[in-house]
């Protein structure tokens, strides 16, 4: 059977008539509006990207000194805010990616449940130690700690 | 480079258009936050386009921190997807009722 685009007249078409007629009455309120013909533009000769770079860094003595891309204001302190936010959002991101079985948070970074460093069980020791009984044993910690969490992030 | 500037805002307008008709008709979070990324990108786009207009590099900057922040919401975006499909296994927007009102 051919896949091509159909168009879906149920639900969303007060949505497409909205949005259509938001864009039509914007576009009526800008073509209205008497803009410059001529856009000032930037100055031949001078690199916009280390313009930039100075007015991230409150380099207004280079700033004035290289270049005639005027009214450019320092935005060093947003700079440092936006690092800021940028570190709390991946703080958060690891916080809301981090599981919880049975009471205990499971770190995101880590493969197993319940494999801290203090447990020294049979749950730690590696299957292809050459002992049947004790691979045997690792099965069944390792059953019951996937039993556990589906059990637990339900 | 004689683009005028109407162009700038009407391609601007049709994509934050564009992103509010995916909001508003999209129940899958994934495409939700795809929307709202389009409707940033309107924003980014006034603002170089007015920063060529005025002829300063303020608005190219702003533009930068803007991007930022979009990333930033997007990582707390997706954690919030991640926790909605481990609680109802569905990434499906219309599902959680509980925090709706």
């Amino acid at each position: 059977m051919t896949n091509r685009p159909r168009l879906r007249l149920g639900q969303s078409l007060a949505p497409g008539v909205l949005a259509v007629a938001l864009f039509g009455a914007m576009a009526m309120i800008v073509l209205n509006t008497g803009f410059a013909d001529e856009m000032v533009g930037f100055p031949a000769g001078i690199s916009v990207t280390s313009e930039i770079g100075y007015a991230l860094f409150d380099f207004t003595a280079l700033q004035s000194a290289e270049g005639s891309i005027g009214d450019t204001e320092p935005f060093l302190a947003a700079f440092l805010l936006v690092a800021v936010v940028l570190d709390a959002a991946l703080d958060a991101a690891l916080v809301l990616a981090k599981r919880e079985t049975e009471g205990e948070p499971v770190a995101a970074l880590s493969s197993r449940t319940g494999a801290t460093p203090g447990t020294t069980g049979s749950d730690q020791v590696a299957a292809t130690d050459g002992s049947g009984r004790r691979r045997e044993s690792a099965d069944e910690s390792a059953a019951s700690d996937t039993a556990a969490e589906s059990g637990g992030d339900s | 480079m004689d683009v005028p500037i109407e162009y700038f805002v009407l391609l601007s307008m049709a994509l934050f258009s564009i992103g509010l008709f995916g909001i508003l008709t999209r129940r899958n979070a994934l495409l939700f936050l795809m929307s709202v990324e389009i409707m940033v990108n309107a924003a980014n786009v006034n603002l170089i386009a007015f920063a060529f207009y005025h002829g300063n590099l303020t608005g190219q900057v702003f533009a930068l921190f803007a991007m930022a922040l979009a990333a930033a919401e997007v990582a707390i975006g997706l954690g919030i997807v991640l926790v909605l499909y481990r609680n109802f296994r569905d990434v499906d927007v219309t599902v959680p009722t509980t925090m709706r009102w």
